[in-house]
C-alpha cells in the first residue's frame, strides 16, 4: 500500500496529523488527476458508509454492539433545509423573513444512538431497498418504505409509535426529531416531547410540529391532509411557520401548494357538500354542478327519476363522494327516461367521467334503451369505486370502456340485467380498461348475457358470488393490451354457479376469447385459486380458452360436470383441485384431491360449505400469484361473505371457496 | 420568499443536495460536522435564493456558495470541519463538478466490488463503517496494533478503488 493511499485513508478517517495534511495538500496541488483520485475515494468512502449502515439496519438489533456518537443538531436530507427553525421554535415558529435568528441547537446527547428507531412489526417493508422485519433498526437518514400491501410499525426511543400504511415512505432525520413523509399514510402516536424539542413531520406541502398527541398524515398527488385524534398540533406550509394554523382533536387540515390552510372538522368534507332530496338544498341530482376535489353529494332517501352525466375531478386524498345517506338507499330509477346515449343524452343513469370518485350506498333500476343502457357507465374514468350499491333490471348493470383504469366494484348486488332485444350482448357487469377489482359482490341472474364480462387488461375477482346467468357466467375478452404476457386475471375465493335450463349457451361457464379482435386476444395467466365452481348442467365446460391465455388452477372445486377444460395453446396446469371422479382430466391437473364427492353441506340449498368428512377439508395449499403490480403474493384464504363482502378463513386451508360448515 | 419561489428552491435543492453533500463530505472527514455544514449551506442558499439567476445551472451556483461557506466556516471556527487551504478547497470544487456524472456509476460499482471483500478486510470495513469504530478501537477489539489496522484499512480501500476503476473501465473483474 502506497504512502499516498495511507494519507488518503487517514484523511477519510479524520486522523491525519499536521505533517500528513501538508503532504496530502502538496500531492493534491501537484496534479488534477490527484484531486480526482482523492475525490473518487471520498465518494467510495461515503458510499461504503451508507451501504454498510443499510445492511446493518436489516440485522437483528441486539447484534449491534456500539453506536456512534451523534452530533447535536443535524439534518440529513435536502428538504430539511429549515428544520432547525421549526425544531427550535416551538411556540414561536420563527421566520427568516422577519429576520429572527433560529434558536441555538440543543446540546449534544452523548447517549443518543445513531439508530434512532426500530421496527416492531412489518410486512412488505424495506429500508433503503432491503427487506426488513420486526427488530430491524432504522438509522438516521434511512428511508423506510412499505409496499402496496405492506405495513410497518416503528417505535422511537421516546415511545412514539409510527404506523405506516401500504405504499408509504418515511425518512427519519434531525436526530430523530424530524419525520419526512413522501407519499402514503402515517398514523403517529407521539410521546410527550419537550416544548423546545418537538417532533416534526414534513411533507412537500406541510410542516407539522407536535409535542405529544395522536395524529395521522396522508400525502398523495402533491396534497397533504393532517388529522388530529388527540391533543393539538401546529401546521404550516413550511418551516418558516408562516400562515400556521392549530389543528385540534377531531379536526383536519388540507395542505397544498396553492390553497390556504383551512382547518375543518374531521366529519366535514374537504370540498363542498351538496345535500340532495326533498327539503334539502338541492331537490334533484340534476341541479348539482360538476364536482371538484373533496366534494360530497349526499343523496337522501327517496326515488329520483334522473339520468345525468357528471364530471368529477377528485384526488387521491380528496375523492369525490356520491353517496346515499339517511337509511334506506335512495333509488335512482330510469323508468321511462331517455338513456339512448344520443348526443348529450347519457347512456346511463349515472354517467361518470373524471377521476377519484366513490359512488356508494345507492340503488339503481330500469336503465333501458333496449340495447346497452347502464345503471352506472364510466367514460374516460380513473380510480372510481362503486361500493355497496344495488343494481337491478337494467340493460347493463355497470359498464366502462377500454379507456378507463383502476376501477373497483366492491360489496355490490347486481342482478337481473339484460334485454331480450340484444340477447347475449347485455351483462350484469361489462367492464374494460386497465385494472379492475371486483370484490365481495353478488352478481347474478343476468337475463341476456353473462354475469361478468371484461376486457380489462388486468382483473382481480375476489370473494364474489357469481351465478345464475342465462348465457354463461364469466367471459374475458380481448382488447388492446390484453395479449401481453402480464395481462393476468386472478380469481380467488369465488363461488361461481350456473343455473339449469339456460335459454342461452348451455356449455359456457368461464371462457376467454378474442371477441373484440384488433390484435387483442388474451395473453397472460388466468389464475384460479380456491374457488368453488358448480355446474348445474353436465354439458358445462368450466374453463374454455380460445387464445393464448394459460390457466393455473390451485385448490378449486369443479363440481357438476366432467368437462373441466377446453383449452387453447396456453394450456392448463395446477394442483390440489377436486374434480369429479369421472372427469376428463387435463394432463396438467394430475395432482387431484381424492374423493367421490366434494362434501358440500347442502348443495340443493346453495350451501357450499364443507361438511365434516369432506375430502376438501385441510387439503388446500398456499398458492402464490402475481398481483396487479406484477409482484409475487400469497393468495388470501377467503370466500364470499353473507350476503355481501368477503369472509376470511382461519385454520388449515380447505379446497374451494368455503371452509367447514359448523 | 414567495410560495412559488419556496417550492422552486426546494425542488432545485433536492436535486443538488447529494452533490453538495458529497463535496463537503470529501473535505470534512467528520460526518457529523459535514452534515452540519450542509445544513448551513442550505440555509445560506435559501437566504440568497432571490439573487439566483435561473439562467445559470443551480448546481454551479450552489457549489460556489458551498465553497464560500466552507471557507468562512474554516476561518470562523476553532475546530473547523476542514483544514484544507483556500486553493485546495477551490481546486477540489472544480474537480468535483467534473466528477459528478460518474458518482452514481461509481456507487453502483462499489456494491459489486464490496461483495468480493471477505475475511479480515470485510471485518475491518464492518467495524469501521457499521459500528463506526475508530481505527484505535478496532485495534483494541481485534488485538492488533493500531498502525496495522490503519495500514489494513488503507489497503482494503485501495483495493476497492482499483476494483471499481477496473469495472468502470471495462477491464473486469
Amino acid at each position: 500500500v502506497s504512502d499516498i493511499d495511507q494519507l488518503i485513508s487517514a484523511q477519510l478517517d479524520g486522523e491525519l496529523d499536521e505533517d500528513g495534511h501538508r503532504r496530502l495538500e502538496e500531492w493534491l496541488a501537484a496534479d488534477p488527476e490527484h484531486r480526482r483520485r482523492f475525490l473518487r475515494q471520498s465518494i467510495e468512502h461515503r458510499a461504503l458508509r451508507e451501504r454498510l449502515l443499510a445492511q446493518r439496519a436489516t440485522a437483528p438489533r441486539q447484534a449491534r454492539a456500539r453506536q456512534r456518537q451523534p452530533i447535536a443538531f443535524r439534518l440529513a436530507t435536502a428538504a430539511a433545509v429549515a428544520a432547525a427553525l421549526a425544531i427550535a421554535a416551538i411556540g414561536g415558529w420563527r421566520t427568516w423573513s422577519r429576520g429572527e435568528a433560529p434558536s441555538a441547537p440543543p446540546a449534544p446527547s452523548p447517549s443518543a444512538p445513531t439508530f434512532i428507531a426500530s421496527v416492531t412489526a412489518a410486512s412488505d417493508a424495506t429500508v433503503e431497498g432491503t427487506a426488513v422485519g420486526a427488530g430491524a433498526a432504522i438509522g438516521l437518514g434511512d428511508r423506510l418504505t412499505t409496499g402496496s400491501e405492506g405495513r410497518a410499525v416503528v417505535r422511537m426511543p421516546d415511545g412514539t409509535l409510527l404506523t405506516l400504511a401500504a405504499g408509504t415512505t418515511i425518512t427519519l432525520t434531525g436526530q430523530g426529531t424530524l419525520v419526512q413523509l413522501g407519499d402514503g399514510h402515517l398514523d403517529a402516536e407521539v410521546a410527550p416531547h419537550p416544548a423546545d424539542r418537538p417532533l416534526c413531520f414534513q411533507t412537500a406541502e406541510a410542516w407539522v410540529v407536535v409535542v405529544g398527541t395522536r395524529l395521522e398524515i396522508a400525502r398523495a398527488q402533491s396534497e397533504t391532509v393532517v388529522g388530529v385524534t388527540h391533543g393539538a398540533v401546529g401546521v404550516a406550509r413550511d418551516a418558516t411557520g408562516l400562515g400556521r394554523v392549530e389543528v385540534r382533536a377531531g379536526q383536519r387540515v388540507l395542505a397544498t401548494s396553492t390553497l390556504p390552510l383551512t382547518v375543518k372538522s374531521a366529519a366535514e368534507a374537504l370540498g363542498t357538500t351538496y345535500a340532495v332530496g326533498a327539503g334539502q338544498s338541492y331537490a334533484t341530482l340534476d341541479a348539482v354542478p360538476d364536482l371538484g376535489p373533496g366534494d360530497v353529494v349526499e343523496i337522501h332517501p327517496g326515488t329520483y327519476r334522473t339520468a345525468r352525466s357528471w364530471k368529477v375531478a377528485g384526488t387521491a386524498l380528496r375523492p369525490v363522494m356520491i353517496r346515499g345517506v339517511g337509511g334506506e338507499p335512495p333509488l335512482i330509477d330510469g323508468e321511462g327516461l331517455d338513456v339512448s346515449g344520443v348526443g348529450a343524452v347519457p347512456r346511463a343513469l349515472l354517467q361518470i367521467s373524471g377521476e377519484h370518485a366513490v359512488i356508494a350506498g345507492l340503488s339503481f333500476a330500469n336503465a333501458r334503451n333496449h340495447a346497452n343502457a347502464a345503471a352506472i357507465r364510466l367514460l374516460e374514468a380513473k380510480s372510481i369505486t362503486v361500493q355497496d350499491c344495488r343494481i337491478a333490471r337494467c340493460d347493463d348493470g355497470i359498464s366502462c370502456g377500454d379507456e378507463c383504469d383502476d376501477l373497483a366494484i366492491v360489496d355490490c348486488d347486481i342482478g337481473f340485467c339484460g334485454t331480450p332485444e340484444k340477447d347475449g350482448y347485455c351483462h350484469d357487469v361489462y367492464i374494460g380498461g386497465g385494472f379492475a377489482l371486483v370484490r365481495g359482490c353478488d352478481i347474478h341472474d343476468a337475463l341476456n348475457g353473462q354475469a361478468l364480462k371484461s376486457s380489462c387488461r388486468r382483473l382481480e375477482i375476489v370473494g364474489n358470488r357469481i351465478h345464475g346467468a342465462e348465457d354463461g357466467e364469466i367471459s374475458f375478452i380481448g382488447a388492446p393490451g390484453t395479449a401481453a404476457s402480464d395481462a393476468d386475471v386472478t380469481m380467488i375465493g369465488n363461488l361461481v354457479a350456473s343455473k339449469p335450463g339456460r335459454h342461452g349457451n348451455s356449455r359456457r361457464f368461464i371462457e376467454t376469447d378474442d371477441e373484440k379482435g384488433g390484435g387483442g386476444g388474451r395473453g397472460g395467466t388466468l389464475h384460479l385459486i380456491g374457488n368453488t365452481f358448480v355446474a348445474a348442467d353436465p354439458k358445462v365446460v368450466f374453463v374454455a380458452t380460445l387464445g393464448g391465455m394459460r390457466v393455473i388452477a390451485e385448490g378449486n372445486i369443479f363440481s357438476g360436470s366432467d368437462q373441466v377444460a377446453l383449452l387453447g395453446p396456453g394450456g392448463i396446469t395446477g394442483r390440489r383441485n377436486w374434480l369429479p371422479p369421472t372427469a376428463t382430466v387435463p394432463a396438467g391437473l394430475g395432482d387431484r384431491v381424492p374423493g367421490d364427492e366434494p362434501g358440500f353441506a347442502d348443495a340443493d340449498a346453495g350451501d357450499y360449505r364443507l361438511r365434516s368428512g369432506s375430502p376438501c377439508l385441510g387439503a388446500g395449499v398456499e398458492a402464490r400469484y402475481r398481483d396487479a403490480a406484477g409482484r409475487d403474493r400469497v393468495a388470501p384464504t377467503v370466500g364470499p361473505g353473507s350476503p355481501l363482502g368477503v369472509a376470511a378463513r382461519q385454520g388449515p386451508p380447505a379446497v374451494g371457496a368455503f371452509g367447514p360448515a359448523p | 420568499m414567495r410560495d412559488d419561489d419556496q417550492e422552486r428552491f426546494t425542488r432545485l435543492w433536492t436535486q443538488a443536495q447529494p452533490a453538495i453533500a458529497g463535496y463537503v463530505g470529501a473535505l470534512a472527514p467528520d460526518a457529523h460536522a459535514a452534515d452540519d455544514l450542509v445544513q448551513d449551506i442550505a440555509v445560506a442558499l435559501l437566504r440568497k435564493f432571490p439573487e439566483y439567476d435561473p439562467q445559470r445551472p443551480f448546481i454551479a451556483w450552489a457549489m460556489g456558495i458551498a465553497k464560500m461557506q466552507l471557507l468562512t466556516e474554516r476561518r470562523d471556527r476553532a475546530r473547523a470541519a476542514t483544514r484544507f487551504r483556500r486553493e485546495t478547497v477551490e481546486s477540489l470544487a472544480e474537480a468535483w463538478q467534473e466528477l459528478l456524472p460518474e458518482v452514481d456509476e461509481r456507487r453502483l460499482a462499489l456494491g459489486d466490488c464490496l461483495k468480493r471483500v471477505t475475511g479480515r478486510g470485510r471485518e475491518l470495513l464492518e467495524l469501521r463503517y457499521q459500528l463506526a469504530l475508530e481505527p484505535q478501537e478496532i485495534a483494541e477489539r481485534l488485538g492488533l496494533a493500531s498502525g496495522a489496522v490503519r495500514v489494513a484499512l488503507a489497503r482494503v480501500r485501495a483495493a476497492l478503488h482499483e476494483c471499481i476503476e477496473r469495472r468502470l473501465h471495462g477491464a473486469g473483474p
